[in-house]
């Protein structure tokens, strides 16, 4: 067993079952207590409380299933349509390939999170709030790492040998495309959509961060963290826990994806 | 069954127009086993996906390959899709024209699906029987490709080849990267499948020895010999097809001095003049197709009436 992905799926599934149990091991997350409000940690409220007295363990807690929830939307997403341009492009090549080779340059070239900003902004002004928004917005910027890496593989994929061979039994290029190309260009895919799960988990957080990502009062990491900072000095607990738990869950992701890696391309390699 | 004239295929490339394939006719009789033998790089694997339009798009096919009446290289991709596979077979060079996240079973079933619309249900209890008349073993079907060794991989292939009984089969070098054991074997194999037509591409000259019925000899993108298997081996006409027997361990070992041209600016007339112990003044215009007994040769030897 690779060391790096047990270490790495333990702190993942740590995440998720926490998040799935919240409804039964923590409270009210919206239960306000002015009487309690900054309470440090303690038994009754493990990891405090905040400014308007809510448990904090049960926010983080509700927290993980909202953060885990929507990355995991926004990655199958991204991957789903990423993986599909991606292997068009690549399988098809011409001037289809050049289009969508220019609009992957394009989306390369603007630094992600001020792209987010813009588009959650645009989002907001159209549609009105929800966090719908930010997964559209994450989607968008996030798709074409997906493209770029699938294209690559279909590239050399569709000069072997076995694409020549479902050519010659009579099979059509999309059924050639889907059956043959796409299921052996799976490993990769799957190493980059775990390691850009925890991107994803930070880019909701700085959104969240800047209070463009889920609103309050649902109980989000990021949006935890800014809440908390104007008390840094005095309830440092209110910053240290959501932000613990950020780190975790993107650690988690991103050992999994290196042991990912390890286990597919030393694979791969031996073929 | 198969008739083919006056090919041409070139690939333009960014150093010169390679020619791969120079002005090929030749025919392939119904339930024969005609065998094109030459050295690497002479044209053959080329002239091979020629006849199924499987080369990439930088290659430039002219000339004619009729098969069943109808001349190949004027169908559409649509109907060309419908020959191959269920009209026309292609085996592939071994290894890796297996798909490694396939099972086998799926793969060889795929033509049957594919022109037959048959379920998978009954494609694979029809590739069962394949595999045990082949002798892989109707259970390791549902096995991957990296399960099987190289010779078993080729027996995977020729399965697939043969699986929706196809008019004409078209094997690149069955015996590719197998060792003296495995070849012996893989010409058991199509023995057993030798009433079916089949064009064969190899440079294991033994393989050709003991399979075809008819030989034709490739050299430098030109068919320089065709003659049956019988007569070829006894008394080859081409001094190429000379040189290229006694080249063999069994006769020999003497191998042909030089090397073969670039095929991007062959040499004019005969390409094969300067490694020729008979060359003469007349061998550098363009030699013509001498047929002798039954028999075709590309030589002014043979010549006559220019020659002496």
């Amino acid at each position: 067993m690779n060391r790096l992905c047990v270490t790495g799926l333990g702190i993942i599934l740590l995440m998720v079952i926490l998040g799935l149990l919240a409804p039964l091991i923590a409270k009210n997350p919206y239960k306000t207590d002015l009487k309690d409000r900054l309470e440090p940690p303690s038994l009754k409220h493990p990891f405090g409380t905040d400014q308007l007295g809510r448990d904090l363990f049960s926010r983080v807690l509700w927290g993980a299933r909202t953060s885990l929830f929507v990355a995991l939307t926004i990655s199958l997403i991204s991957m789903s349509l990423g993986c599909i341009i991606g292997a068009v492009s690549g399988y098809f090549g011409g001037i289809i390939d050049d289009i969508i080779g220019r609009i992957i340059d394009v989306f390369l070239a603007i630094p992600e999170l001020v792209f987010n900003i813009a588009l959650v902004g645009i989002f907001c002004a159209a549609y009105g709030v929800s966090t719908w928004n930010v997964i559209l917005a994450v989607v968008i910027t996030n798709w074409v790492s997906y493209a770029r890496i699938t294209r690559g593989i279909v590239l050399s994929l569709k000069e072997r040998e076995f694409v020549l061979c479902a050519k010659a039994i009579g099979a059509g290029e999309w059924y050639i495309l889907l059956r043959h190309v796409i299921p052996n260009s799976i490993g990769p895919i799957v190493v980059l959509a775990t390691l850009n799960m925890g991107n994803v988990i930070m880019t909701i957080a700085s959104l969240g961060f800047l209070g463009l990502g889920i609103q309050p009062p649902t109980p989000e990491w990021g949006q935890m963290i800014n809440a908390g900072k104007d008390y840094i000095t005095t309830a440092p607990w209110l910053t240290f826990f959501p932000g613990l738990f950020i780190a975790l869950s993107v650690l988690g992701f991103n050992l999994l994806g290196e042991g990912l890696r390890d286990v597919l391309e030393r694979r791969s390699f031996i073929e | 069954m198969l008739e083919i004239e006056d090919l041409k295929v070139y690939f333009r490339t960014n150093a010169g127009i390679v020619k791969a394939v120079d002005d090929v006719s030749f025919e392939v009789r119904k339930g024969e086993n005609f065998t094109i033998i030459g050295e690497s790089g002479s044209g053959k694997s080329v002239l091979a996906q020629a006849i199924l339009r499987l080369l990439p798009k930088n290659a430039e096919i002219c000339g004619r390959i009729i098969f069943n009446g109808k001349d190949l290289l004027k169908l559409s991709e649509k109907e060309m899709r419908r020959i191959r596979g269920k009209e026309i077979a292609w085996i592939p060079q071994s290894q890796t024209s297996l798909n490694p996240v396939l099972n086998v079973g799926f793969q060889c079933a795929e033509p049957l699906m594919e022109h037959f619309r048959m379920d998978k249900k009954s494609a694979f209890a029809r590739i069962i029987r394949i595999f045990e008349f082949l002798g892989i073993g109707g259970n390791r079907i549902r096995e991957y490709p990296h399960q099987f060794s190289g010779g078993m991989r080729q027996r995977v292939l020729v399965a697939m080849g043969i699986s929706a009984d196809p008019k004409l089969i078209i094997a690149d070098e069955p015996t590719k990267g197998l060792d003296a054991s495995k070849r012996s074997q893989i010409v058991e194999l199509f023995r057993k499948i030798g009433d079916k037509t089949m064009l064969i591409i190899t440079h294991d000259i033994n393989f050709a020895e003991n399979l075809a019925d008819r030989i034709a000899v490739m050299y430098c993108g030109k068919i320089v010999e065709v003659s049956p298997a019988k007569e070829f081996f006894r008394e080859p006409l081409h001094p190429y097809s000379r040189g290229l027997l006694d080249s063999l361990p069994s006769r020999g070992l003497k191998p042909i001095k030089g090397f073969q041209p670039s095929m991007i600016n062959p040499p004019k007339g005969c390409r094969f003049r300067e490694r020729c112990e008979f060359a003469r003044e007349i061998c550098k215009d363009e030699p013509p197709l001498i047929s002798l007994n039954g028999r075709f040769v590309r030589c002014w030897l043979y010549d006559r009436g220019n020659w002496d």
